[in-house]
């Protein structure tokens, strides 16, 4: 990496590893589709098993425990769970002395970060590991550039349909204006969405809030490499002290599943309290398990369960269309993209 | 204790050294080993590619080597491969 940019040069060990879990995806491909036609085959009537999710699960697991590929396949995503995390943390302090100096650098720059020592981590997010990564967001001093550029960059831009960055800046073109004078990014991480947001509305102040500092700082580093002022805080998205009316769109990218449902509603409040009047709210998340059929929400729903994501199944059981219009939001439009209705992108309108 | 009639039976003693409970464990150590094994043979191709262009400094440039789009095909393929083969193994299926 040369000075004053983010992008990773991995040494061999952290790249071949990281090579081999998108080996691991693409060399399992034939083992999952065999997996998953048994698994439909002994599913029987979709339609008959159980509405209960838990009982969907203990069902299934039974009717599957015969399917050998299906075994395969759950000892595939439990290594991948186990050492991803793992592998892309080994990759960064392979090449951590290189990377020193940009890091650095790049958190000196226009981007303001402001960071609550004193903040009490809520209980939906303390100490949990989402993505079964080890110590969760903050587990590492350098979590968020291991996260953002490694894992995202390396790994999961190189086995996501169309590819993750190119799915956040189709998103950040969504919203109906072309000019925003104040957008808030609710969730922003490590910046990468945020980015889309500031790439698609040059002129726009761009305020960012999460309640990770380790991906916030990264956020900092992002913003700071290509010159962007952002604000970034941490805080909660559903309480963030921000002014009333001080916004006029408010966005998040896959934020709400990491969320309980109480809080996915307060988070749609908060964004109408701050958004101003006319002001464009954009919530994308993932798939809602209305839009499956029970096969499909089983398969998530495992996924969810072994895949550090102990919010995703009452999450994705929401109608964001709803939500947000009970908080008061007009003009609500809600829909899953083609073909995998991924993401699943709500927008509205503050009356003005 | 009493010898054994045959005492050659304590030369390949049969015993089950792992139970049932232990087959996620085992499952999991062959996929380690799969990974572990994926890194050598990269590493091997890496070396290779090294020596060739100049035969010097060899370890300094491996870390460092960053491979062309070729190489990278090339291990992308066998890769897969490995894991292919791997996975067949575990399913029954290879």
């Amino acid at each position: 990496m040369s000075s004053k940019t983010l992008t990773p040069v991995l040494k061999q060990r952290g790249r071949a590893s990281v090579d081999f879990l998108t080996n691991l995806f693409h060399g399992g491909t034939a083992v999952r589709q065999q997996a998953e036609a048994e698994a439909k085959e002994l599913a029987g009537d979709i339609n008959a098993l159980p509405d209960n999710l838990d009982q969907r699960l203990a069902v299934m697991n039974e009717r599957i425990e015969g399917s050998r590929a299906n075994r395969v396949k759950r000892l595939m995503g439990d290594w991948h769970a186990r050492n991803h995390g793992a592998i892309a943390t080994m990759a960064f302090e392979e090449i951590q002395d290189d990377v020193q100096p940009s890091l650095d650098s790049l958190e000196q720059g226009d981007t303001e970060l402001h960071l609550d020592p004193e903040m009490k981590a809520p209980a939906y997010w303390a100490n949990v590991d989402f993505h079964r990564t080890e110590g969760g967001w903050d587990g590492h001093a350098y979590a968020g550039f291991i996260h953002g550029e490694i894992v995202h960059r390396k790994m999961v831009d190189a086995i996501f349909p169309g590819g993750i960055f190119r799915q956040r800046k189709a998103v950040a073109e969504r919203p109906p204006e072309d000019h925003y004078d104040k957008i808030l990014d609710m969730g922003c991480s490590t910046g990468h969405f945020t980015q889309a947001l500031a790439e698609t509305y040059p002129d726009a102040e761009i305020t960012g809030i999460d309640l990770s500092p380790r991906v916030l700082e990264h956020a900092q580093r992002v913003a700071n490499e290509k010159g962007y002022a952002w604000k970034l805080y941490q805080g909660r998205a559903e309480a963030t002290n921000f002014e009333s009316d001080r916004f006029d769109l408010v966005a998040s990218y896959i934020l709400l599943h990491e969320i309980p449902k109480k809080i996915v509603k307060a988070v749609f409040a908060e964004a109408f309290r701050v958004l101003r009047p006319g002001g464009d709210m954009i919530m994308s998340d993932v798939t809602r398990y209305a839009d499956m059929d029970k096969f499909d929400v089983w398969k998530a729903d495992v996924g969810a369960r072994f895949g550090g994501e102990p919010h995703w199944r009452a999450s994705a059981s929401l109608d964001l269309a709803e939500i947000a219009k009970e908080v008061g939001f007009v003009d609500v439009n809600a829909a899953g993209d083609a073909p995998f209705n991924y993401p699943h992108v709500v927008q509205g309108r503050k009356p003005a | 204790m009493s010898l054994p009639k045959d005492p050659t039976e304590f030369n390949r003693p049969s015993q089950k050294m792992l139970s049932d409970t232990d087959i996620d464990g085992v499952g999991r150590a062959v996929m380690t080993l799969c990974h572990e094994l994926w890194v050598v043979k990269d590493r091997m191709a890496v070396l290779e590619a090294v020596l060739a262009d100049n035969g010097i400094d060899a370890e300094t440039a491996i870390d460092a080597f960053q491979p062309d789009a070729a190489l990278q095909d090339r291990l992308n393929r066998d890769g897969r491969a490995l894991v292919e083969r791997i996975l067949s193994a575990l399913n029954g299926t290879g």
